[in-house]
């Protein structure tokens, strides 16, 4: 809250011509006062909202959007489209707290076209709320730039997140009981996390990497994720071949390429040369390889993505494997993995920010008689409990 | 070295490797197979080169770092010649002791050797140590006897006289007629009969034909491929070129892993000594016949263990199998005949030329013949690999050979083939084994691993732990393979943490068969097998109260 | 296969019906020939059939043997004799719908088949990706446009199809012939994802800082 000066709450109303327009077309008639915050907009449906035009409005400088439209089974089209902005709704509330903004600034309210008190006493309600919370970002501790660029980040996956909606998140039953049942439900939230919620983090990382570069950590605290959910991030984004990480000497993966004598059919030896020799694939890598052996870009990355052999992004200096092999489970592997894992507070797949280490599983190198065990850097250490880990790992820079 | 150009100038060579080597000398063979080497061996052998030098013994004494000696869990395994003392768990501190005492003084150093955990009593000699007396070593046996990067070694012990016999005194079709007669059946887990695979692609239209050893070795908790590819890797290129003879092929493929340096340079190693030799390349041993072999490394998938996938794969593409509704000996790489047999199928060949198929048949079972190396892990004392005859039962294997099961914990089961074979349990524990034996009671004996199992393990976890790895480890790109894991998976990672619900026994099996009965290739169509052979032998712990059941199949110390 | 290409024509049963084949066709070939239909979702006549969705699958009895086929794929052979429907085949058929129906609950193309075969969309709990993967689009673009711009990356359950955007960004807009395949509108939401997270910039502006 900013001190010394009032805040005004700019609200941006998208009010369906039918109900809530005129219901507040009766409110202005009648006199009931409200406060003048609102600037409306009219169409003919609240279902026309789209999310676009949500976080348009965030974007530009309001505080708070506010829907309104017919009660639910009213709606004066046959498509009930006030059900299609309350399910928008619940989407972009969620949004909204993905990037740590309020999810209250976006509020839908069913008003009929003679119900002006109700939407009088809704604004008197909504202002001062909005009010408390405070301007955009500000009120929750986010600053300008950083507002901006998570505001974008949503931005550029409405296409996407409206596909999810229409064919992931339908709600069999057009009824409001039906609508409040799925979207607080586990099966809604798990579903959101898996198709939109990682997309979001990714779009976020993408958006700070096209400003300037900044490094794991700097990125796990902007977002407040944890280095650990960064790198999977930063892997998946490799994947998308959307984040370049590094370079590769193109004499260096020429001279692999013509050993294998240049052939398509030598694709997967070139590949796995490189990433022996260098312990990653850079896309630019991929790239030449594509060219230069004249496969389609394609069938390289199936083949680099296939399995985890092969890493898209750096590793961290010391690459760290405990086999999770059948002997080694009966063993005990899975304890021995988790005192692995939180000491480095990283799961496998993933690299600490300092790179010190890339932890992997994987099954049997065929020495089931060390098992348990970690293998670092091609070293054996056999038959390690948890309580040797640390003593393992600590030798290593 | 000499170019061999003939078979007498092979006996030549032979006998001349043999001249330069005294029988009485003696020799240090320490094994320098991984699972020794991951306990350190490599510090073992610099001691005993040190020790030698040290001690002026350089021409009087023999080093040898051989490959897997097989009992992995006694390592470092040091075996002394001529006497063969064998001694485990060494240390380099052990080393001087043994030099002096054992090599020179011929006296046996009684720390050092093996002490039956059971009974106490000691022995000194391979061949009166339980774990090896109980086998019968026709393939691994040479393992202590050489260097694998010596091709003179296996020259030493005989080898290459196979080859000879079969390109300078057999015709192609003797050679496959023999192998048929013998019966040998593939060791990697289909167990199809070898004889009439090559004959297939033998018969099947088209010039160029292709043999290939698939040493991906893919099945969790199987080492043995490993153990004699890299222990002894002209073995199983002496049996590709005999097969390739047999087929009418020219050009041959080794598909082996990526993850493995020591393997790829022996296999290395092996094929330039064998070339230089002329026993690989054109016109061998002045035949006529040219063979050539080149090596591919795999990407380490699971699935490219499977052959139509491993031959995509080969081909330079991401190894997805595709139905084999045209047997891959018809149409394999690049649609040509190929023939895939597995490493240690391969090491087969020359003793069946050598000895004839009539000794071979005489060991083991009526319709599973000659003998088969295993890889114990698990629950089990003594871990390692061991070969035995078909027929040997389940019970002597692991308690004769294998030690029993420590800290006085009882049998559960015994598991085989991996992530699609299956448990056999403690009452059918005097099953011999056999291909069918244990195919009819749903634990295909796969490519021999047998992972043993104690009283603690949850054998739900364990259809559990294999879902788990098939559903990263399959290509995915069939609907019954790829869904049916995926949920099968879920319920029975529910049914673990205790959340069973109706009927769910009744839904995994539903999708069990639907998986079995409609996928693309051998992995989809096996992947339920682990589960449907825990609910065969174990369905009370699937029926039981959840709550008994907390313990998952891994340990809790 | 015959060891010597036959001219004259393979007869073989379908549904107790003689059919007239050709050396090379495959029995969903043979099938439709003859008007008898057999479900596909991942077949498309300007595809190479690939076996993908096993909806198709059928008995194929040849010398007492019956096993489970792929249609798509399976070679025609004289005598065989082969059944469209019977209780194990509606069985895979309905489990595969069901699979799939906790994918993409609302796809036309399943909630057709699932009604025939009494397939329940929620037996299975919902998955998050709605992708069948048909891969009907992959063919597409790189058999019948020969550009590859989309792929398959993953295996195993985590398998999905990705746009390669150096390719996309070029091919795609003045395409997207592979839209109208799909059965799911997971491939347009796949293109505007990489749209708006891959389209838009020059890789090496948004480099990572060591």
């Amino acid at each position: 809250m900013a001190a010394g000066h009032t805040f005004e709450p700019r609200i941006l109303g998208f009010l369906c011509d039918w109900c809530c327009y005129a219901g507040a077309d009766l409110a202005g008639v009648s006199r009931f006062q409200y406060p003048p915050n609102i600037r409306v907009i009219r169409l003919m449906c609240s279902g026309r909202v789209d999310p676009a035009h949500i976080f348009r409005a965030f974007s530009t400088g309001q505080d708070a959007v506010f829907i309104g439209g017919c009660h639910l089974d009213d709606c004066h089209y046959v498509t009930h489209g006030n059900y299609d902005a309350l399910s928008m709704v619940y989407i972009c509330k969620k949004l909204l707290e993905h990037i740590g903004l309020n999810p209250e600034r976006l509020r839908i309210e069913w008003v009929s076209a003679g119900e002006g008190i109700r939407f009088a006493n809704t604004m008197n309600e909504f202002v001062p709320r909005i009010e408390k919370l405070g301007p955009l970002g500000r009120g929750e501790g986010i600053d300008e730039h950083e507002l901006t660029f998570k505001l974008e980040a949503v931005t550029k996956l409405i296409p996407y997140i409206k596909l999810v909606q229409s064919e992931r998140l339908r709600v069999p039953d057009r009824t409001e009981e039906a609508y409040n049942k799925f979207f607080t439900s586990e099966e809604f939230n798990r579903l959101f996390n898996e198709l939109i919620g990682d997309k979001l983090a990714l779009s976020q990382i993408m958006a700070l990497l096209r400003e300037r570069p900044h490094s794991t950590s700097e990125i796990s605290a902007i977002l407040g994720l944890s280095p650990s959910e960064v790198s999977r991030h930063l892997n998946v984004s490799a994947r998308n071949q959307t984040v370049e990480t590094g370079t590769v000497d193109n004499d260096k993966i020429d001279r692999i390429i013509n050993k294998h004598q240049g052939k398509a059919g030598s694709l997967v030896q070139v590949l796995l040369e490189i990433q022996h020799e260098n312990h990653w694939l850079p896309q630019e890598v991929l790239d030449r390889v594509s060219k230069k052996l004249d496969v389609p870009l394609s069938r390289v990355m199936q083949i680099v993505t296939f399995h985890k052999t092969f890493s898209l992004i750096p590793k961290g200096r010391n690459e760290v494997h405990v086999c999770t092999g059948p002997s080694c489970y009966v063993r005990g592997s899975t304890r021995l993995l988790d005192t692995v894992q939180n000491l480095m507070g990283i799961r496998p797949g993933e690299t600490d920010p300092d790179s010190k280490f890339s932890l992997e599983t994987g099954s049997c190198l065929g020495c089931c008689n060390l098992g348990p065990e970690i293998i670092v850097g091609g070293k054996h250490h056999g038959r390690v409990t948890p309580d040797k880990v640390k003593d393992v790992l600590k030798n290593y820079e | 070295m000499p170019r061999i150009n003939s078979a007498s100038e092979l006996e030549e060579l032979r006998k001349g490797v043999l001249s330069e080597r005294d029988p009485d000398k003696p020799c240090i063979a320490i094994c320098a197979g991984m699972g020794c080497l991951g306990l350190g061996n490599g510090r073992v052998i610099s001691a005993f080169e040190e020790e030698v030098n040290k001690k002026d013994l350089k021409t009087k004494v023999d080093i040898r770092a051989t490959g897997c000696h097989g009992y992995c869990e006694k390592g470092p395994m040091v075996v002394i010649y001529p006497e063969e003392i064998c001694y485990v768990e060494v240390t380099p501190k052990d080393v001087p002791e043994i030099v002096s005492q054992t090599v020179l003084g011929k006296k046996v150093i009684d720390l050092l050797i093996y002490t039956d955990p059971d009974t106490g009593e000691k022995a000194a000699h391979q061949s009166e140590i339980p774990f090896y007396k109980n086998q019968m070593r026709h393939i691994i046996g040479n393992n202590t006897k050489i260097d694998p990067r010596s091709i003179d070694d296996y020259l030493a012990v005989g080898g290459y006289s196979a080859l000879s016999k079969s390109l300078l005194e057999m015709s192609p079709e003797k050679v496959l007629d023999e192998i048929k007669k013998a019966n040998l059946r593939g060791r990697g887990g289909g167990g199809f009969r070898a004889g009439r695979k090559w004959e297939t692609a033998r018969n099947a239209p088209g010039e160029e034909k292709y043999v290939i050893v698939n040493a991906h070795e893919g099945e969790l908790g199987a080492f043995m491929d490993r153990a004699i590819f890299t222990g002894n890797p002209q073995s199983v290129l002496e049996g590709l070129i005999i097969g390739a003879y047999a087929v009418g092929s020219h050009r041959g493929f080794i598909y082996t892993r990526h993850d493995t340096p020591q393997l790829k340079n022996n296999i290395d190693m092996a094929l330039a000594q064998a070339e230089e030799y002329g026993l690989l390349g054109e016109n061998i041993l002045g035949s006529g016949f040219s063979f050539n072999v080149e090596v591919h490394l795999d990407i380490g998938i699971f699935v490219s263990g499977e052959s139509s996938a491993l031959m995509r794969s080969i081909e330079g593409n991401a190894p997805e199998p595709r139905p084999k509704y045209i047997h891959t000996s018809v149409k394999g790489i690049w649609k040509k005949p190929s023939v895939l047999n597995n490493v240690e199928t391969w090491a087969n060949v020359p003793l069946i030329i050598d000895n004839g198929s009539e000794w071979y048949a005489s060991t083991g079972t009526a319709r599973s013949k000659g003998t088969k190396l295993v890889s114990l892990s698990g629950n089990i004392v003594n871990t390692g690999v061991a070969e035995v005859p078909f027929g040997t039962t389940i019970r002597e294997i692991v308690y004769g050979i294998g030690g029993g099961i420590p800290k006085g914990k009882k049998l559960k089961a015994v598991h085989f083939g991996g992530p699609i074979g299956g448990s056999i349990p403690e009452s059918l524990l005097d099953t011999p084994l056999d291909f069918d034996e244990l195919a009819k009671l749903g634990a295909s004996i796969g490519a021999g691993s047998m992972l043993v199992l104690d009283e603690d393990t949850s054998m739900v976890d364990v259809a559990r732990y294999f879902l788990d790895f098939l559903s990263n480890e399959s290509c995915g790109k069939c609907v019954p393979c790829r869904e049916g894991i995926r949920q099968m998976l879920k319920i029975l990672t529910n049914i673990r943490d205790g959340k069973v619900r109706e009927g769910d026994i009744e839904l995994l099996e539903e999708i069990a068969e639907v998986t079995g009965a409609a996928s693309l290739c051998a992995l989809g169509k096996t992947a339920a097998d682990p589960l449907r052979s825990t609910l065969r032998y174990f369905r009370d712990e699937y029926e039981t109260n959840i709550e008994k059941m907390k313990r998952p199949a891994e340990k809790r110390e | 296969m015959g060891k010597h290409k036959k001219m004259s024509d393979i007869i073989i049963q379908i549904d107790g019906k003689e059919v007239k084949a050709a050396e090379g066709m495959t029995v969903l070939e043979a099938a439709q020939s003859a008007d008898i239909f057999i479900p596909t979702l991942c077949h498309h006549e300007k595809l190479e059939p690939r076996g993908l969705c096993r909806i198709c699958t059928v008995e194929a009895e040849v010398r007492g043997w019956t096993k489970f086929v792929a249609a798509c794929l399976y070679p025609v052979e004289q005598d065989l004799v082969v059944r469209t429907r019977s209780e194990k085949v509606d069985r895979i058929r309905k489990m595969i719908l069901e699979f799939l129906l906790a994918h993409a609950p609302y796809s036309p193309q399943l909630q057709d088949l699932a009604q025939e075969y009494g397939a329940d969309k929620d037996r299975f709990e919902k998955e998050s990706s709605f992708c069948i993967l048909c891969g009907l689009c992959v063919r597409y673009c790189a058999e019948v446009k020969k550009k590859n711009a989309v792929g398959f990356v993953d295996c195993g359950s985590r398998r999905e199809i990705r746009f390669i955007p150096e390719i996309a960004v070029k091919e795609c807009h003045s395409c997207k012939e592979c839209f109208a395949l799909c059965p799911t509108s997971y491939l347009q939401a796949a293109f505007v994802l990489t749209e708006a997270l891959a389209f838009s910039k020059d890789a090496s502006q948004t480099a990572l800082k060591k």
